[in-house]
């Protein structure tokens, strides 16, 4: 008994109180359950969209309905804009994650808000392209109620399911710029800690990770 | 937290790469097998692809890997209600479908 106590009170236990005990800041772990909850209102978007798929005799073919490309407008790009949009927000996720990486490990002031400021362009670019192919889809016919590639139920899912994913991008965006405000007068030099960078840097991440999912389904199955 | 002498920038374009690879295979195999294979051949695909990269952009991108165990247990143990959701949903879905047609 009087070993184990000793064993006890050498070896720190985590659960006891003083710090915490998953190790991060509270504004961090904070930021880690809003996503949890965040990816409920995106899984029950997703999953509406599911069960009234399988609802449907026939839906309509992504390659039809996303064959258009700004510029080229005769020829026929089946699903080579959206790659290009997929593509712009990995690569706007690879500079948050170096903007996150320099902030934490160099506190370097310059290298964050340049990779910041890269972030906040890559966000830019997809939402003007997400705003290109609602117009052109609009235009097309594709609204709420009507379709013309299909089942009316797509346009009611796309344009509320892409467009939550967008006001995302876009609330990303804005956040993103205050945070490089702050990066370039030197608020976290002052504080000592680049961690909100990180936090952002997680809410930016979870807009990636949520179109892994809209892509799948929209443009794949 | 990462340990000494890890090179995370060359973890992340590491990361950067395998994501970008299974994105055009994922749209390569959209383009070209589409109707000349089994769609639930290729679905099983995009789903699995889907969710390998959720899991680097997840662990790497958003440094769920270097957290502790408890947290990582917190974050992922909820998404088993989603699980259950998709597939109570989609066999209702499927329900409503005979019911639309007789």
């Amino acid at each position: 008994m009087t070993e184990s106590s000793l064993t006890m009170s050498v070896k720190p236990n985590v659960w006891q109180g003083g710090f915490s005990p998953f190790r991060i800041s509270w504004g961090k772990l904070m930021m880690w359950y809003f996503l949890v909850g965040d990816s409920f209102s995106f899984g029950a978007f997703l999953i509406t969209y599911g069960a009234l798929r399988f609802s449907y005799e026939s839906w309509p073919l992504p390659t039809e309905v996303f064959k258009s490309f700004p510029f080229l407008e005769n020829v026929e790009v089946p699903l080579g804009f959206v790659s290009f949009m997929t593509f712009t927000l990995i690569m706007s996720s690879v500079t948050m994650v170096l903007a996150v990486h320099y902030g934490n490990a160099e506190r370097n002031r310059y290298k964050v808000a340049k990779w910041l400021a890269w972030t906040i362009v890559g966000g830019l670019i997809f939402l003007s392209s997400q705003a290109w192919e609602w117009t052109h889809l609009i235009t097309h016919g594709m609204t709420m109620k009507h379709n013309p590639f299909g089942a009316p139920a797509f346009g009611w899912l796309f344009f509320t399911i892409t467009g939550f994913h967008g006001f995302h991008v876009f609330t990303g965006v804005i956040i993103n710029i205050i945070i490089l405000i702050n990066v370039l007068r030197g608020v976290y030099d002052r504080r000592g800690s680049y961690e909100m960078v990180e936090k952002v840097g997680l809410y930016w991440h979870f807009v990636d990770l949520v179109w892994v999912f809209v892509f799948m389904a929209f443009y794949l199955l | 937290m990462v340990r000494e002498g890890f090179d995370m920038v060359k973890e992340i374009w590491k990361t950067f790469w395998i994501l970008l690879v299974v994105t055009i295979l994922e749209i390569g195999l959209a383009l070209t097998l589409t109707g000349h294979v089994p769609q639930m051949l290729l679905n099983v695909f995009y789903i699995l692809a889907s969710l390998a990269k959720a899991f680097y952009i997840v662990a790497v991108f958003m440094h769920l890997k270097f957290e502790r165990k408890y947290l990582i247990i917190t974050v992922l143990l909820p998404m088993v209600f989603m699980l259950f959701a998709v597939v109570v949903l989609l066999v209702e879905g499927d329900w409503w479908y005979y019911l639309k047609r007789y």
